[in-house]
């Protein structure tokens, strides 16, 4: 037996035997793999469902908005039978469209982390778009859990600060503008009716409940809705809204929520008072109370939500932005507004350069199969290679080896051997794994894959030597290597992307050679294009190998801190 | 066991809290563990959740195209009228592109024959939605502005209870719970090993030995070594908030009177789940690696740096079997980042205490200190 | 008699599961002396050290500490007790001085001494402010006598106090002890080497397989052999019917791994007859020696086996 062989059985006896070993070196890439893509891929249906109330201002309500139902004006009308056949059919202007409108080409529900699993409707017209809109819609990137929260946050309260700060002749932002209380809250505050009726233009409008029937005769339309629309101003926001909700539980996008409505018997004031304690509870995310007039004046819907719960949040959000849309189609409805008085508008992303464009969307755990093989090979040559080698050095059981005839270059090939034999099963492990357990599709066998695939390994090792050649201690030696290695992988992209972190820590993302390689792999698997330009992906990290490999020649010893 | 040694001698005390307190922060593992390293996770992660979160305005290139029927007065008006957006114009729609590209420019908008089309970069995965987002909005707000659009609809949003805690800022709650977050997990950091370290690793190397041939009186060791990480947790905690402050300009509003208790009884809890380990293991190195992966499992499943909200089901209950939830909540809502719901805080945050203060005492009673 | 006892055992026996580790031994410590308890590993010294320096519990047996007769050596004895473990670990990243200060803590009795009277006593001065952990072999055993004196202990407990050390951090070691026993100190300690027993003890007892099996001081036990000389010699190549041979000359020769050991009152008349019975076998009388019996002679004779056997 050769000296390289009887080292490298050594350190691969070494790693069987230890039982923690196994786990960190190979059991806990798995783990990791699989918590990032549960959370972020959303490989399960989703648990989640918006439990809303929906609370008559006035219990009397709620009888005559369903008599209604029957009375409206066929644009408007719709029942639960007539759902599926409409969707496809030449309606444009019916409200409930217009949520799927909202739910298919606005972002909100999109945006929602829920939207990991949307369903089959969702992600094909999205994937129609762009690959890119796909990967969003199938979950793929780490934007779809967390990141994606704060953009949806940052959205929600952008919505709030433009409804404050520019819709300066929008009623709803005078009113918000006279109420001081809500300054004091990102999304809301308690908008007193009193400000709005100070400020509102209608002021025949009675919001005292009971006194309906009259009021839907004795009410003339506002001068801004035009009479092209004979008999709208006879419907009640409580028959449209509750259309809506009769659309929106009989359509595909029915499980996101689940509408609690007013009991027999039980009082409208009563109600409210449960559900908000149902709210506070947890139990429900939305709290709507629909208003008791007609058309024929604007009239104020309250949304209660809670603000630190994340999906009361999203849940307000949704709601505000279907809301918004039903204005919108009010207006058109009311013949007040033309449908093609409205903008025009498309989104679509730029292109970028990708060598395999042609692959449509990836999972989560696609997107990270490459970053956890990455990762593990960071962890193999900052971690097991440097603390094994300076733990030997550390007891001076290197000194002894080379006290015999041994050659460092036949010690290297020994350890170094171990490693990529350790690492071989790691990609093994880690590719099965997801194959089995998240159906990955990838070409991981792809030789110039395999062949970047080593380069990153030996860019790795060469960060090992760097270390081992600058820090002398075990105990620094431990500290060190932590202290690379986390910023390196969650600084390089390898389990969300980073492009856009801001200040100084962009200057680590980088310079950070685990950037480029994340790119690169993913680029060469086609399943993210490059941020970067493929001749970075290449030069950045060989710069470091060669840094790597100048200071460490210059600077190992065997012994520090010994003489000799 | 124990007999009459168990009851504390000050004097004793204060000389062991110096002595384990120096030895503890003199350590160069645990100042990174229980310090630098969760301030290099703030940072990166409180970079990561405040992206685009610090109120500098995202920037809308605008091109012109030649059919261009809106007229440059009137998109400007709308956007400058938003805090959050800015723009500027572009003469051709590759320059647009160019800004796009190179993140200097967040949306790209052409303006069209009574159309407006809006071009993003497919990389900004997270952004796109907030800036799809702003799209929509601009869109909106000019269709109101154009047509002179009816709000029939008017919207009230109310906060059930009303929202005590941060207020006028545009901090993503996920960055303002990371911290609580981070306060726990140092928390976790100083106290998980002690127990180990005492009843294992003391134990094997004699040192509880030579300690048990001298007249020390035993609970005064054990209180002392207790307290001797609160230091580290209190330090820990320190940084955090200074971080916050400093790098994310982000500050709490803690309830200090619960704050510096509820650092002592977190470390105490956590040093209950080391006595738990301690039971179940019996050597040091193997106690110390358990108490590794738990921190490990218990940083991925409780909430600290990934919201558990968008975990499985499954994993959501495993995380009611973890004890750094709780501290981490707890810690939340003493920060102000939730409300403080008394009764829940005080039953979780009592039996936590009682359940590890029985297991510290079981495992005092079961270890020798003359083996 | 026992005013003058440190410590006084009647019939002690402290048992693992089945084996006897101590199996009914009775000794006494005078006060001022150093007393040693000689045996081979595992003969139960560490054991009844251990149950002296209050870490263990005897099963059965009687104990009296300067006269007074107690169960076992609690907290209030502890105050007057030194001890030195067979192995001393500290907590780490703690300084010399540092860890002299947190045992000075422990003691509550009046008399206590200074960490610097310590440190200068061991010769750790200059080492004051260093980890204890970066301390030489020979510097951490000082330290630990010196944790064994700060307070000012009337009996110190040394279990075998230079085990593992070099000749040179052994002598100072020697040096140390008979100091300490200069200035009247009572020094109770273990060791299987018996030329550390022979040069410190003023009373041995030596001990094995859980029992005492003779006593005295070193002088009175080598005497007790009766013997003046003993001859060596290394007995490879030796055949079997030359050593019956021998055996009938010296019935109670020594037979140990490589040599033959035989104890002779007159040495002339032995060497002769020596002579002549390897000429006659054809055997070389390699390394042969002669020598003035020692302790681990005694033990020889009394068991039959070496101490480091």
């Amino acid at each position: 037996m050769t000296a390289i062989t009887s080292i490298f059985l050594q350190y691969i006896r070494q790693q069987l035997r230890d039982k923690y070993s196994i786990f960190w070196n190979l059991a806990f890439p798995l783990l990791l793999l699989t918590f990032l893509a549960l959370v972020f891929g959303g490989q399960q249906q989703p648990e989640i469902t918006f439990q809303i109330s929906l609370i008559p201002r006035d219990e009397s309500l709620q009888d005559s908005a369903l008599l209604d139902a029957a009375h409206y004006d066929s644009a408007l009308s719709v029942t639960p039978q007539q759902v599926t056949a409409m969707r496809d059919s030449d309606q444009q202007e019916t409200v409930l469209h217009t949520l799927h409108n909202i739910a298919l080409q606005n972002d909100i529900l999109q945006e929602t982390a829920l939207q990991n699993t949307a369903d089959a409707a969702l992600k094909k017209t999205a994937q129609q778009d762009d690959i890119l809109q796909g990967t969003v819609l199938q979950g793929t990137t780490f934007q779809n859990a967390v990141l994606q929260e704060t953009a949806l946050l940052n959205t929600a309260w952008q919505n709030v600060a433009l409804e404050e700060a520019s819709f300066q002749d929008n009623t709803l932002s005078k009113a918000a503008q006279n109420d001081s209380a809500r300054q004091d809250t990102v999304l809301t505050g308690p908008a007193s009716e009193n400000s709005f009726f100070t400020a509102g233009e209608y002021p025949e409008v009675n919001p005292a409940a009971g006194e309906m029937q009259e009021e839907k005769q004795g009410i003339n339309p506002p001068a801004s809705i035009t009479p092209g629309f004979p008999g709208i101003q006879d419907l009640s926001y409580a028959a449209v809204l509750d259309d809506l909700f009769i659309g929106i539980e009989a359509s595909e996008d029915s499980r996101w929520f689940k509408f609690h409505r007013l009991p027999e018997g039980v009082s409208a004031e009563d109600f409210l008072e449960s559900e908000k304690t149902r709210l506070e509870q947890g139990e429900r995310h939305l709290l709507l109370v629909i208003p008791e007039g007609t058309l024929a004046g604007p009239d104020v819907i309250e949304l209660y939500h809670r603000s630190e719960s994340q999906l009361s949040r999203i849940a307000a959000d949704v709601i505000t932005s279907i809301l918004i849309e039903v204005n919108r189609e009010l207006n058109i409805a009311s013949g007040s507004l033309d449908r093609s008085e409205l903008l025009a508008s498309s989104t679509a992303q730029i292109e970028l350069s990708t060598r395999q464009a042609e692959r449509a969307g990836f999972s989560m755990a696609e997107y990270l199969v490459p970053g956890i093989i990455l990762f593990t090979f960071l962890l193999s040559g900052l971690d097991i290679m440097v603390s094994r080698i300076s733990s030997l050095r550390a007891r001076g059981i290197l000194r002894r080896y080379f006290a015999t005839p041994l050659r460092p270059i036949q010690y290297f090939a020994g350890i170094i051997g171990y490693i990529i034999v350790l690492s071989l099963i790691q990609v093994i492990l880690i590719y099965g794994w997801s194959v089995f357990f998240f159906n990955i599709n990838l070409d991981i066998f792809d030789l110039r894959f395999i062949g970047y695939l080593l380069f990153g390994l030996i860019i790795s090792l060469s960060f090992g030597f760097l270390v081992l050649g600058l820090v002398k201690s075990k105990e620094s030696v431990g500290i060190i290597t932590s202290a690379i290695i986390y910023p390196l992988a969650f600084l390089g992209g390898i389990f969300f992307p980073v492009t856009e972190i801001p200040g100084f820590i962009r200057f680590i993302v980088l310079i950070n050679p685990v950037t480029y390689l994340t790119n690169g792999m993913r680029d060469l698997l086609g399943i993210y294009p490059s941020t970067t330009s493929p001749i970075l992906n290449i030069l950045v990290p060989a710069a470091w190998l060669v840094v790597g490999l100048i200071v460490s020649a210059l600077s190992f010893k065997w012994n520090p801190g010994g003489e000799g | 066991m124990f007999g009459e040694k168990f009851y504390p001698d000050l004097k004793q005390y204060f000389a062991n809290l110096k002595i384990l307190t120096l030895s503890f922060l003199r350590d160069r593992q645990t100042v990174f563990f229980v310090m630098l390293l969760p301030l290099i996770f703030l940072i990166i992660f409180g970079s990561l959740y405040s992206q685009n979160g610090q109120g500098q305005a995202n920037l809308v290139a605008i091109y012109y195209s030649e059919t261009a029927s809106l007229n440059p007065g009137e998109i400007s008006a709308v956007i400058e009228e938003n805090s959050s957006l800015a723009y500027q114009e572009v003469a051709s729609f590759e320059e647009g592109e160019d800004l796009l590209r190179n993140y200097q420019a967040d949306i790209l908008l052409e303006v069209g024959d009574n159309r407006l089309d809006y071009y993003f970069n497919p990389v900004r995965l997270q952004d796109n939605p907030a800036l799809e987002q702003q799209a929509a909005l601009i869109n909106r707000e000019l269709d109101v502005r154009r047509t002179g659009m009816e709000e029939y609809l008017q919207l009230e949003i109310r906060d059930i209870p009303p929202d005590s805690s941060q207020t006028g800022t545009a901090v993503p709650s996920r960055l303002f719970s990371l911290f609580p977050g981070l306060i726990a997990l140092g928390m976790a950091s100083s106290g998980l090993f002690v127990i180990v370290e005492l009843f294992h690793y003391f134990r094997e190397r004699g040192v509880l030995k030579r300690l048990g041939a001298s007249p020390l009186n035993r609970g005064s060791f054990i209180f002392a070594l207790v307290s001797s990480r609160l230091p580290g947790s209190l330090l820990s905690s320190l940084l955090v908030l200074l971080a916050s402050r400093l790098l994310f300009g982000v500050s709490f509003e803690i309830n200090w009177l619960l704050f510096i208790p509820y650092l002592i009884i977190g470390t105490v809890i956590m040093m209950g789940l080391g006595a738990l380990i301690t039971l179940v293991t019996t050597t040091a190195d193997s106690g110390f690696q358990a108490a590794n992966i738990l921190l490990t499992v218990m940083i991925f499943f409780s909430g600290i740096y990934f919201p558990i909200e968008f975990l499985p089901s499954y994993f959501q209950r495993a995380s009611t079997f973890l004890p750094l939830t709780y501290l981490a909540r707890g810690m939340q809502q003493i920060m102000g980042v939730s409300p403080l719901e008394t009764g829940q805080f005080l039953l979780e945050t009592g039996s936590l205490l009682i359940i590890s203060l029985l297991l510290i005492i079981i495992v005092a009673k079961k270890s020798s200190w003359t083996d | 008699m026992s005013r003058e006892n440190a410590v006084e055992v009647h019939n002690l026996k402290k048992s693992y599961d089945s084996l006897k580790a101590v199996d009914g031994i009775s000794f006494y410590v005078k006060k001022g002396q150093v007393f040693t308890l000689l045996g081979p590993n595992g003969a139960g010294k560490t054991t009844t050290i251990e149950i002296l320096q209050g870490l263990k519990t005897a099963d059965s047996g009687r104990l009296k500490f300067f006269g007074r007769e107690i169960e076992r050596i609690g907290r209030q004895e502890k105050e007057e007790i030194g001890v030195l473990l067979q192995r001393t670990n500290y907590i780490e990243k703690i300084k010399v001085r540092e860890m002299l200060e947190m045992f000075r803590s422990f003691y509550n009795k009046s008399r206590i001494l200074e960490a610097a009277d310590i440190l200068e006593r061991i010769e750790l001065q200059d080492k004051s402010d260093d980890y204890v952990e970066n301390l030489s072999g020979g510097q951490q055993q000082r330290l630990a006598i010196g944790l064994a004196l700060i307070n000012d202990p009337r009996i110190l407990f040394l279990d075998e106090p230079t085990t593992g050390l070099d000749p040179q951090a052994r002598r100072n070691l020697w040096d140390l002890i008979e100091d300490l026993k200069a200035e009247g100190k009572t020094i109770f300690l273990t060791t299987h080497y018996m030329d550390e027993a022979e040069k410190l003890s003023d009373y041995v007892y030596i001990m094995d397989r859980g029992r005492i099996i003779a006593s005295g001081s070193p002088e009175e036990l080598i005497e007790e052999l009766g013997q003046d000389n003993v001859v060596e010699f290394a007995h490879n190549g030796l055949s079997k019917t030359a050593l019956e041979e021998l055996k009938a000359s010296y019935p109670d020769l020594n037979l140990t791994e490589e040599s033959i050991s035989i104890y002779v009152t007159s040495l002339t008349e032995a060497l002769i007859r020596l002579t002549a019975w390897a000429e006659a076998g054809d055997f070389k009388l390699d390394n042969l020696k002669i020598r003035r019996p020692n302790l681990e002679d005694v033990f020889l004779e009394l068991t039959g086996r070496g101490l480091r056997d």
